[in-house]
């Protein structure tokens, strides 16, 4: 094909788009977007008992990260207080003394 | 009706002003669907979609651009959503049937799409034009449209996009450009 050619049949098919007519909707369009609102009206509280039930997967969860955050920080709250305990020990010899006390 | 009317019944859940917008708007927002879906049902089934979302956000509306523009931005809001989600389908659809566990893909409807308002000894040029447009980017795509299909004014098409007039001027500008590349190649590859 003709570079000529290619051109005026790309021409025309751009002219196309102008003359294109409005194709016509549905006519019972508006009868069927009643129904798909009250449709979505009735859903809508059907949608809330599924969010409500969401909601409360998700404060559980919470409450059960927290709890858990909870006793991971106290345990290791305690390893660092006992590692500071043995430290302050060590420092000033008080193994040894202890033995002292008990009579080793 | 006037605008200012028709807005406060749609407002207060009228019954007559929601009908009389239906029937007003019905055929651009059908007719915008259409020119992005290429595939009759799906556009008549977002175009209800479109007036549910009209009812219920009617009360969001700022009255700063005409009702006519919020309709359209919502009907290609609307339209591009759709699209990209047909397309992240397909995608999904093309691995799974790789992977063998889905089934091979069904025909694709819009690929041999027929406008209903081009005139039968355009038909098949019809198609070729529309295949041509669906390659396009998506803003060039929607000034497009709106323009020559809908007849908007470059105005219109700025508050429809929230975009300046000299970038729809640009839009539009590069849009023909790029569809007569695609034209071409298309036609070139026919060798007619």
């Amino acid at each position: 094909m003709s570079e000529e050619r290619i051109d005026r049949e790309v021409e025309k098919t751009i002219d196309l788009l102008g003359s294109i007519k409005r194709a016509e909707a549905d006519p019972y369009l508006y009868n069927k977007v009643i129904g798909k609102i009250e449709e979505s009206a009735r859903s809508g509280g059907r949608l809330s008992v599924a969010a409500r039930l969401g909601y409360a997967c998700i404060s559980i969860l919470i409450i059960i990260n927290l709890i858990t955050s909870a006793y991971i920080y106290r345990a290791t709250e305690s390893a660092e207080d006992y590692a500071t305990y043995q430290d302050f020990a060590q420092e000033y010899n008080l193994n040894q003394d202890a033995g002292l006390y008990t009579g080793l | 009706m006037q605008e200012e009317q028709l807005i406060d019944g749609l407002i207060n859940k009228n019954e007559d002003a929601f009908r009389f917008l239906v029937d007003s708007f019905k055929d651009k927002v059908f007719n915008t669907c259409l020119s992005f879906l290429r595939n009759r049902h799906d556009a008549e089934d977002l175009t209800q979609d479109v007036f549910v979302e009209v009812h219920k956000s009617i009360g969001k509306f700022r009255r700063e651009a005409s009702l006519s523009t919020w309709i359209y931005k919502i009907a290609i809001n609307k339209s591009l959503e759709y699209r990209r989600k047909q397309k992240r389908k397909k995608r999904f659809g093309h691995i799974m049937e790789l992977t063998g566990f889905g089934k091979s893909a069904e025909a694709d409807e819009s690929v041999a799409f027929e406008h209903p308002g081009v005139e039968l000894e355009n038909k098949e040029r019809g198609k070729i034009l529309f295949k041509a447009m669906d390659e396009l980017a998506e803003n060039q795509r929607a000034a497009l449209v709106l323009h020559e299909i809908e007849g908007l004014s470059y105005k219109e098409i700025a508050g429809v996009l929230e975009t300046s007039l000299s970038s729809v001027e640009s839009l539009i500008f590069r849009a023909k450009q790029n569809l007569r590349t695609k034209l071409r190649d298309i036609y070139e590859k026919q060798g007619i």
